[in-house]
């Protein structure tokens, strides 16, 4: 295949998987929606969506999806057609279909076998009977509207419900013209606009007279008009809407639609930000480069020209700043789409387990780095299966115990200074330190005897290993355990913590930085050589003088806030051999529940810094979490102050 | 230079189109990612040939059609209309609201592109 082939078949295949991505975001809404209550709209809507998967799917050559977006399709359309009714097995059984469905698109994307659809298959021929399929063939012409002068009946319903509401009807003409075009104005954005003032009921074009072409629009919109005064010079004439045929009343429909993008977005590559967030990162160094540069130019320049070169310094550090918030904006969605999945899993495993369990969530507006939920999509999948199997009660438990019927599972999230904060909780048996201690202690992890805190807790569910689960148990991924939740919330260098209640319930909050690619950093120097430390995870910087510190079991500790901190000496770590100082700094830093201090023997500063991956396996040293550089291009060493005092235990 | 409607709500089908026809001589295309966006494109600019998907939201592929057929201006544009395996009625419906052809889904680029040039060396 030439080159150009490849790329356009990769750039093919994002954009058929981006595409499946929103088509499933919609199918999983409108499931849904249908739980709640049938609605033909949704139905169509759902129907349409599988509709075109399978075409994509059979364009692309993945029959396996074509065949079984084409199974659900059909039972859709049956539904649709009134052949049959929706029932909860039949929901179960789309559902779970669907899930396949995603499931199989997903196995081509990253190569995995492709799960078996026979079962599914079945359950869904069995749905859509072999009669109900020959009375389907021999239904005339499917969805259109008809005619396109009157709007059809479910419309009028439409306009009821809408001046049910206080809203009131307007007709919107528009005449595309190119002089219009070139302004940016056209059908597109026009209906975007009417869209922001209300809802569109009903689009349609017209042909006027001499052979002139416009747009109408029924609008449920304002109640007064004066907003459309403006327009007339964008090529958008208003009235009142009278309908041509008296309006019966009728059973309202529900108006619910699963719209796809709306053409004023764009979809951008999360590796083109990753790419402009990389140039702004260089823009910071060069940045400091010339702070540094002028700060040693002003014994040798005219003083009023030096002010004039600060000055422009200083506002062009302002427009970076400002220009680096922007672009780490684009990147950010709300965390709503996450909520909905989490959403949609609890409804499905509570229906297997015979649990009532509520779902509610708040702060869906807060926004987060697309990338971060990526990466935490599925630690919090984990741990809401956890919640539903193992946290929430059976309903007769929790009738036996005065609790209300149904399991409460809430998500929350909000946005503290520069990071956000995920909480799940759940209102159901709470995590029994009692049986955590007791496994850990037959597995060997504690001495027993031993008590815990909650923090303690956390710490070992989510060592690796660890596990209360003594069979597999399929709904809550075999028993995988927190340790991949652990690991993947300190990937993102975050935070896990937990607070339980036997018999109340638990809380588990994930606290994520907002910042990924520019970080703020200590800069410090360890036997001559400098690295850098993340600021965020320092608590606290001490001074120690050589003669305070005493020798316990081994290890050296001093004084501290009430307490004892045992300090790591980072020369020990890299077998680096140099004098010791005198005195020097001990970097106050979170090893569980205890704080440990890292030795360094100078501060040099702190800098916001740019960090780069160390992506060559063969470089992966422990305890280096990434390089940066400083103004003057030499390499500095991040260190992963967390993997350190973890090797510290070991050895 | 022949100029090309392609209408079709999803952007990986428009992409696959587009590219597909990149090989033919003396043609360019145009795309149209709804029916009312595509009327309003055969308003304002000349078009020698339209492909139109069938499946789309908002308004249907047929009544995209029908509106074309209905008035003289726009009566002589050829369409092939995309329809999916197992749509029949969609299909025979299509012709008798005017199609000039259509192509089922899915269709390689070389049937895509013959199906086309056909077309436009018959006007």
């Amino acid at each position: 295949m030439a080159d150009s082939e490849k790329k356009f078949f990769a750039d093919l295949m994002d954009d058929y998987f981006a595409e499946c991505d929103e088509h499933f975001s919609a199918v999983r809404r409108g499931l849904l929606l249908l739980e709640t209550s049938y609605s033909k709209q949704v139905a169509e809507d759902l129907f349409r969506s599988f509709h075109t998967l399978k075409g994509l799917s059979g364009m692309v050559g993945y029959s396996e999806a074509e065949q079984l977006a084409h199974g659900i399709e059909s039972y859709l359309r049956a539904l649709t057609k009134g052949l049959v009714v929706l029932s909860q097995p039949g929901l179960e059984t789309l559902m779970a279909s669907a899930k396949v469905l995603e499931q199989t698109i997903a196995a081509h994307r990253v190569k995995t076998p492709i799960p078996d659809r026979q079962q599914i298959l079945k359950s869904l021929d069995c749905l859509v009977s072999g009669q109900i399929v020959e009375e389907i063939r021999s239904q005339p012409a499917p969805t259109s509207t008809g005619s396109i002068e009157d709007p059809p009946p479910e419309k009028l319903e439409q306009i009821i419900a809408a001046r049910k509401k206080g809203a009131e009807i307007w007709r919107l003409v528009f005449k595309p013209e190119a002089a219009l075009a070139e302004r940016g104005i056209n059908v597109n954005t026009v209906r975007e606009r009417l869209g922001q003032v209300g809802e569109i009921i009903h689009a349609m074009p017209k042909v006027v007279e001499n052979d002139k072409v416009v747009f109408e629009f029924i609008l449920a919109g304002p109640k007064q008009g004066q907003i459309f005064e403006s327009w007339e010079s964008d090529g958008i004439s208003f009235e009142p809407f009278t309908p041509s045929k008296p309006m019966e009343t009728g059973v309202v429909a529900d108006t619910l639609s699963l719209r796809l993008t709306p053409s004023n977005i764009v979809r951008v590559e999360l590796s083109r930000l990753d790419d402009l967030m990389q140039k702004i990162g260089e823009l910071v160094i060069g940045k400091a480069r010339l702070n540094e540069l002028l700060n040693s130019a002003e014994a040798e320049i005219p003083h009023g020209v030096w002010r004039n070169l600060q000055e422009t310094n200083a506002e062009m550090e302002k427009t970076l700043r400002t220009l680096r918030e922007g672009v780490m904006r684009v990147r950010m969605v709300p965390v709503y789409d996450l909520f909905e999945r989490m959403h949609f899993a609890v409804r499905e495993l509570s229906r297997i387990q015979k649990k009532n369990v509520i779902f509610e969530s708040f702060g869906g507006e807060t926004e987060i780095d697309k990338y971060l939920v990526e990466k935490i999509m599925d630690p919090m999948l984990h741990m809401v299966r956890n919640a539903v199997s193992h946290g929430i009660e059976s309903p007769e438990k929790r009738a036996g115990t005065g609790k209300p019927l149904e399991g409460r599972i809430t998500m929350r999230a909000s946005a503290v200074a520069e990071s956000i904060v995920l909480e799940i909780s759940d209102d159901g048996r709470g995590i029994d330190a009692e049986k955590i201690r007791s496994r850990a202690a037959t597995l060997g992890q504690i001495k027993p005897g031993e008590s815990l805190e909650s923090m303690d807790i956390l710490e070992i569910i989510c060592g690796s290993g660890f596990t209360t689960l003594t069979r597999a148990d399929v709904a809550s991924g075999r028993g995988v355990g927190m340790a991949v939740v652990g690991k993947a919330v300190e990937e993102l260098s975050g935070s896990l913590s937990l607070e339980t209640e036997p018999g109340r319930g638990s809380s588990f909050f994930i606290k994520l930085p907002l910042s990924l690619a520019l970080e703020r950093a200590l800069l410090v120097e360890v036997c001559g050589r400098i690295f850098a430390v993340p600021a965020s995870i320092v608590e606290e910087i001490v001074e120690i003088k050589s003669d305070s510190v005493t020798l316990f079991e081994n290890n050296e500790i001093v004084a501290y806030h009430k307490s004892v901190l045992p300090l790591v000496r980072l020369s020990e770590l890299f077998r680096v051999d140099c004098d010791r100082t005198a005195d020097f700094y001990g970097l106050v830093v979170r090893s569980g529940k205890n704080r440990v201090g890292i030795v360094v023997d100078r501060l040099l500063g702190q800098k916001e810094i740019v960090v780069h991956g160390l992506s060559d396996p063969l470089l992966q040293t422990p305890g280096i979490s990434g390089v940066t550089e400083l103004g003057d291009r030499t390499p500095i060493l991040i260190l992963d102050l967390k993997e350190l005092t973890r090797m510290r235990k070991r050895t | 230079m022949k100029v090309v409607l392609v209408v079709d709500d999803s952007a990986t089908m428009r992409r696959m189109i587009v590219t597909s026809l990149r090989e033919i001589q003396d043609i360019r295309c145009e795309e149209a990612s709804n029916g009312m966006e595509a009327v309003e494109k055969l308003v304002l600019e000349q078009y020698d040939l339209v492909l139109l998907d069938l499946n789309m939201p908002d308004m249907h592929g047929l009544d995209v059609l029908r509106f074309l057929q209905a008035h003289a201006r726009f009566r002589g544009i050829p369409v092939i209309v995309l329809t999916t395996r197992g749509d029949e009625a969609s299909r025979v419906e299509a012709l008798n609201s005017g199609a000039t052809a259509y192509l089922t889904k899915p269709f390689s680029p070389p049937e895509l592109a013959g199906c086309v040039v056909e077309l436009l060396n018959k006007n």
